[in-house]
């Protein structure tokens, strides 16, 4: 009997954990054949009777009268995940390496905050930082969106907990040779740092790229929307009766992200194989 | 380690170094824990004892590090204080006239039954969502850990496939997916039962956790994994000599020294529930009943529709407190002294 | 040399024109409703004016609305980014932002009454659209709601198209059957506050015989016709005759008998769902509402607002509202393209309607309603007492949670508490 089980033991995991994949892909799946099926099909019929592009071509022609531009949006949406990405890394780690590694006055004073700051509820944010951005006539722009996402605690307190690993010795080793502080941060602690800065990057984009209640609120230019407020503004008031146009709409919002994600996936990997994942 | 870190009311207070905290201010915040080991804990204690710093270095220390002061107290620290102030007005973001009325807010605010209302809709989120959760993700780091790396990969890929979806779009799909002819639906009329997933008042916020619960099921099953990979397998050794079975490894071993992980996905959870915005904005707008309605789309509603900056302000502290509460009272209950060390 | 001398001029005549249309070109932002129709109407109307008037532009977007137009046209405006110009706004928005001193009252400008008499809509501006002796809002439309029912279901069934609550609750006695998706009446449970427009509202003014449900005093509803409705809508769910699911388009694929719905969705049904045929009705009334006496209806109705305080803007924008009002041919276009009713009183008699309504008969039915099509009631905190009403009355109600009789008392109470303060 025991025995009998240990044998159908490993296919039975197999068989759950296909189960559960089947489960967490299958609405994606589902999204993609949506976008392509004719409207009347969605709720009728879960193998289309035909394919059509025609949701796709409703949309890049943006809806019926105004120019919705939604390639205009993906590239806001770039526009707002990349420039923050790239500025969160880069304080993220001249940050980090200030407190940790130069360890200024105070230093350890301004760890506790960045631990405050990760704590805090956004929500509590939400107003002032709104009125703040109208009163320096951030409002309808990309700044607007931008500034309040340039520095993330998040990240210099993950750069911290990483430099503390990094001897001190290679450093010292590096002023001796007469290495600036600016450039062992290049040349030594960001190549030393791959797989963090990868996850930083990997989790700030897929944030910034779905940021939702922010965007609404700072922005109602239509040239500077980001796809995720476009398109939930399309959805929810004037083409609730399209599901598939919808659906070709949350694909467009979807794709880029999952891409990324896969082209990270090794460092993802990695950083799991680290902590000792082993059969 | 964070120095300090014993005066943090909220973080588990050993373990703020051993955990690789990965926080976002969005929508659904997340954080990341890869327990341990990645830091490697011999080389931290080492850097402890390190040499006095010299002053050109500290000056360059000061220079990088001042934009994130300047961040810090312009974005953070102002805001913050201006909010408290805006929560003792009234105030209707449009005319030059605002009026102190101190507590005003915070008596409408306690007063408002949909205040109850919303603090309840939140804990069935909380208690839907947590017991879901952990349940399928422990599930599936344990499952994880029993297969070999080179497929372990594969299913961690894809598992994590479902967090990366951003809140607008998973939402648009489940609402389609749910809804009284769609396909779900249409699955369940074969056995003769159909559920009004977000139309019926009792159900609607169990099924946003549900879909919640969908999304971090893979990434929750991440911070398990990392949290199984620490215990030292001697200790599972010892016990099968010892005559131990699998459920009572199970109890004795595996959940007493994850509850590192219990106790930080059961604090983001929590933060989360409080903090549900994008999901029911698509899908329930708050309905039926005010079944789905959480702090976050009050305040939103309050402050941008009606123009309650003062109220909204109140609310957004009144809710902040709430949150602290439980995530204080979570810790008080399940927290156990650091396990490793003994 | 003559060649250049020509190409020389004409750059010279170019820039000059060019220079001057530059000084002289004041552009004004301009808002409408997210609404596919419309957006598709005003695309053009504004095409049409920009290439006629270079001097004054045109910027015109859809209102950037998710859940309601008002929410985001109030936090345009308390950030300064707002329209100069705006459609979408019925009269208790309106009321609000007067409140606020947003609008520009447009009998200060020249030729105002003139506009009222050649867009004939001198009574319905006058009678419903009047704050404190100004006109601030110019009507656009006025869409009657009525009811619609599956034709080919009743006459199937062999019924008559229900007049009263007890004719509906007779035919579901006879045809309802949720175990297989037969529901008989579609009531909207939707939590939006304009949701309680298009049922409680509209029943409220039908049993009423038109009388407003409160002002900007106090409630009014409390009463006999109020109490019939709810009471009907109460059996409705008890019985479940009507669908607690969300269905997309569940009259349109015979999932229920009938619904309330505008006349915006003729076009649409009649692409989706080429082969649907209903029969259009006015509302439902209670049993002892005498047959016949006509049945008033409620009015989605919106008008356009100005909100600029720029002078040179406002000129421009009043003349934009001159060439648009008061030519018919806009009016024309707008129903064929929107299949809307423009706001006129001589929408039945004009000949440049008559041809297009006779092609569409379903739209001439919604055209007779209009003598007893009545505007929302008007009180500025609308939205906030609408909001309310769903919680205190109509959800209670529908999901049996208080009797009819205690809901609308506690309705009565706690939207006279909002109005009061």
């Amino acid at each position: 009997m025991i025995h009998k089980f240990k044998k159908l033991k490993m296919p039975l995991i197999y068989l759950v954990l296909l189960v559960g994949l089947f489960l967490s892909i299958f609405p994606y799946f589902w999204m993609v054949l949506s976008s392509f099926k004719v409207s009347g099909e969605i709720y009728t019929r879960f193998w289309p009777t035909k394919l059509t592009l025609s949701n796709y071509a409703f949309i890049l022609k943006g809806g019926t009268g105004q120019e919705r531009n939604f390639v205009g949006s993906v590239i806001n949406s770039l526009i707002i995940s990349i420039i923050p990405t790239i500025s969160v890394v880069f304080f993220g780690m001249i940050t980090a390496y200030s407190l940790r590694r130069i360890k200024i006055w105070g230093y350890q004073f301004y760890e506790n905050i960045i631990i405050y700051q990760m704590l805090f509820p956004g929500v509590l944010f939400l107003v002032p930082l709104f009125l703040l951005m109208r009163d320096w006539g951030m409002i309808n722009n990309y700044s607007g969106m931008i500034l309040r996402y340039l520095i993330d605690p998040w990240a210099i307190f993950i750069y911290i907990q990483f430099f503390k690993t990094i001897p001190e010795s290679l450093l010292e080793a590096a002023r001796i040779d007469g290495a600036s502080e600016f450039k062992i941060i290049t040349r030594i602690m960001l190549p030393l740092s791959k797989t963090t800065t990868a996850i930083v990057i990997l989790f700030t984009f897929m944030a910034r790229w779905g940021e939702f209640l922010w965007p609404l609120i700072v922005n109602k230019d239509y040239e500077k929307m980001p796809l995720s407020v476009l398109l939930a503004l399309f959805t929810k008031g004037e083409y609730q009766t399209y599901p598939g146009v919808q659906m070709a709409g949350a694909t467009l919002l979807t794709l880029p992200i999952v891409l990324l994600f896969l082209i990270f996936r090794r460092y993802f990997e990695e950083g799991i194989s680290f902590t000792g994942l082993k059969g | 380690m964070v120095s300090g870190g014993a005066s943090l009311p909220l973080f588990p207070k050993n373990r703020v170094s051993n955990l690789w905290t990965i926080w976002f201010d969005n929508d659904i915040r997340f954080i990341c824990c890869v327990e341990r080991g990645f830091l490697g804990g011999s080389q931290m204690r080492k850097n402890l004892i390190e040499r006095k710093p010299f002053k050109q270095k500290k000056l360059i220390g000061y220079l990088f590090s001042s934009p994130f002061i300047t961040f810090t107290l312009v974005m953070w620290i102002y805001p913050f204080l201006w909010g408290i102030v805006i929560s003792f007005k009234k105030w209707n973001l449009i005319s030059p006239r605002q009026t102190w009325v101190w507590f005003e807010n915070y008596i409408g605010v306690l007063k408002d039954p949909l205040l109850w209302l919303m603090v309840r809709n939140s804990i069935y989120f909380m208690v839907v969502f947590i017991t879901l959760t952990t349940i399928t993700s422990l599930v599936l780091a344990l499952l994880i850990k029993q297969i070999p790396k080179k497929y372990a990969g594969f299913f961690i890929t894809g598992f994590l496939l479902s967090y990366v979806a951003s809140g607008v779009a998973y939402s648009m799909v489940f609402n389609l997916l749910f809804a009284g002819d769609g396909l779900v639906n249409n699955l369940l009329k074969i056995i003769g039962v159909k559920v009004g997933w977000f139309t019926d008042p009792k159900i609607a916020m169990a099924s946003i956790a549900m879909i919640v619960c969908w999304k971090f099921t893979g990434y929750y099953g991440l911070f398990f994994l990392a949290g199984l990979n620490n215990i030292n397998p001697t200790l599972y050794e010892a016990a099968v000599i010892d005559g131990a079975n699998a459920w009572q490894r199970f109890t004795k071993i595996t959940v007493p020294l994850l509850n590192a992980t219990f106790v930080m996905i059961i604090v983001f959870a929590t933060i989360t529930s409080f903090n549900l915005f994008t999901e029911p904005y698509m899908i329930t707008n708050g309905g039926p009943m005010n079944a789905t309605r959480t702090m976050m789309l009050e305040i939103y509603h309050r402050v941008f529709a009606l123009l309650q900056a003062g109220y909204g302000s109140a609310l957004a502290i009144v809710s902040a407190i709430i949150t602290f509460a439980f995530v204080w009272t979570f810790r008080k209950l399940i927290e156990k002294d650091d396990i490793y060390d003994t | 040399m003559k060649k250049t001398l020509v190409v020389l001029l004409v750059s010279a005549l170019v820039m000059t024109l060019a220079g001057v249309g530059q000084m002289a070109t004041t552009t004004i932002e301009f808002w409408t409703a997210p609404n596919p129709f419309q957006e598709a109407f005003w695309s053009e109307t504004v095409k049409e004016w920009n290439s006629t008037h270079p001097d004054q532009q045109i910027k015109w977007q859809v209102i950037p609305a998710g859940n309601s137009s008002e929410e985001v046209v109030l936090t345009a405006l308390a950030t300064g980014t707002g329209p100069d110009l705006s459609t979408n706004i019925f009269t208790g928005f309106a009321a609000q932002l007067i409140e606020n001193d947003f609008l520009v009252p447009f009998n200060q400008f020249d030729g105002f009454e003139e506009l009222l008499k050649a867009r004939s809509m001198e009574n319905i501006v006058k009678n419903g659209w009047g704050f404190n002796g100004n006109y601030y809002v110019l009507p656009l439309y006025t869409n009657p709601m009525a009811y619609w029912w599956n034709k080919d279901i009743l006459d199937e069934l062999g019924y008559d198209v229900p007049r009263t609550y007890g004719d509906v609750l007779k035919l579901a006695a006879n045809y309802n059957d949720p175990g297989k998706q037969k529901y008989t009446l579609l009531v909207r449970y939707e939590p939006a506050w304009w949701d309680r427009w298009y049922d409680f509202c509209l029943s409220y003014l039908a049993n009423s015989g038109g009388k407003p449900y409160w002002d900007s005093e106090k409630v009014l509803f409390n009463d006999e016709h109020a109490l019939k409705y709810m009471e009907f809508i109460d059996q409705l769910f008890r019985k479940k005759y009507a669908p607690i699911e969300s269905f997309q388009d569940p009259l349109q694929k015979g999932i229920v008998l009938g619904s309330i719905e505008g006349p915006w969705n003729i076009n649409y049904t009649k692409e989706a769902y080429p082969d649907f045929k209903y029969v259009i009705a006015p509302p439902l009334v209670p049993d002892d509402y005498p047959a016949d006496q006509p049945v008033h209806t409620f009015a989605d109705t919106k008008g356009m607002v100005m909100l600029t305080k720029n002078k040179q803007k406002q000129a421009v924008a009043w003349n934009f509202i001159k060439w648009y009002f008061s030519d018919i041919r806009h009016d024309a276009k707008w129903l064929e393209m929107t299949n809307m009713l423009p706001s006129r009183e001589d929408v039945l008699e004009r000949k440049e309607f008559a041809e297009y309504l006779s092609a569409n008969p379903q739209l001439a039915e919604y055209a007779k309603l209009l003598p007893y099509s009545v505007p929302p009631a008007l009180n500025s905190k609308t939205i906030e007492l609408q909001t309310k009403l769903n919680e205190v009355l109509w959800e209670p109600v529908i999901y049996g949670k208080k009797t009819p009789v205690k809901a609308i008392n506690d309705a009565e109470k706690e939207l006279n508490k909002i109005i009061k303060q």
